[in-house]
């Protein structure tokens, strides 16, 4: 009985989503939201829309990026590799030469 | 029709009936500076934040609370001024150059564990090639010695090396 003025519950309320961005990027989206005369939550939603369907292409961009870096890498470690193995090679052959030298 | 307890008219504080409010779908209730970052606290209508889920799970985003990084890429990358022809052309870029990626990611991978390996012994293989070539000139076999490109390498240039392969800096 007591119940009677108990505040009814929310039974669906809105999620919270808690996260940080640069503030640099924080300050464009003031920024466009002015520039767009809409408000900063409908520049999010539409910033948020956008980057969810832009999502793979700039994983891609960033992927592609990356591969003109291991392809430089790939000629440097390539290059040493050369060099550190023909030390290697060539103290085995200077060897075998004054081992065949001393016979 | 829902009876909304929360608003601030009398009317919807006595509970009248009322037809539901479309509620925005992003909400910022707070953004608060912290260093060179935002903080930012955001109310999202069940809609949106159900579609937001559905693509994060969908393909894949949401191991090990990646999900918290990969919401503010979204933001960052929506605010973004390129141009989707050019994104469009990293992708084909991409798909080309694909097995030649996948290709050379392994061999850098096998060369570095090599080069790394040669490399802890550097100095000792360095000076051991220096006495061989003495040895042999001394042997009447300078014809079989060459001057090679590791002679002229520098403390320096050994010390890069032991940098760039045994610490990986």
């Amino acid at each position: 009985m007591f119940q009677v003025f108990k505040r009814k519950k929310n039974n669906n309320p809105e999620p919270i989503v808690e996260l940080f961005i640069d503030a640099p990027v924080y300050e464009q989206l003031k920024k466009r939201a002015l520039v767009e005369g809409i408000s900063e939550n409908e520049e999010l939603l539409r910033a948020l829309r956008r980057g969810m369907s832009d999502y793979w292409l700039r994983v891609a961009k960033y992927e592609i990026e990356r591969y003109e870096l291991v392809e430089k890498l790939f000629e440097q470690s390539k290059r040493d590799s050369e060099l550190l193995g023909a030390i290697i090679n060539q103290n085995e052959l200077f060897h075998e030469i004054l081992k065949d030298k001393a016979k | 029709m829902k009876i909304n307890w929360h608003g601030i008219s009398n009317k919807k504080k006595l509970g009248v009936l009322q037809e539901e409010q479309p509620v925005e779908p992003v909400n910022i209730l707070e953004a608060r500076k912290a260093d060179d970052r935002v903080h930012l606290r955001l109310a999202m209508s069940r809609g949106f934040y159900d579609e937001l889920y559905k693509f994060l799970e969908q393909n894949g985003l949401t191991y090990w609370g990646n999900d918290k990084r990969v919401v503010p890429l979204f933001i960052q990358y929506g605010l973004s001024e390129e141009s989707r022809e050019g994104l469009e052309k990293s992708e084909n870029d991409l798909l080309k150059v694909s097995s030649r990626y996948a290709a050379i990611n392994f061999q850098t991978s096998e060369y570095y564990a090599m080069n790394q390996a040669i490399a802890m012994g550097l100095r000792m293989h360095l000076e051991e090639n220096k006495y061989l070539k003495q040895k042999m000139k001394a042997n009447d076999l300078a014809s079989c010695v060459s001057e090679d490109e590791w002679d002229k390498w520098d403390e320096n240039y050994i010390n890069e090396l032991y940098r760039k392969y045994v610490f990986g800096k």
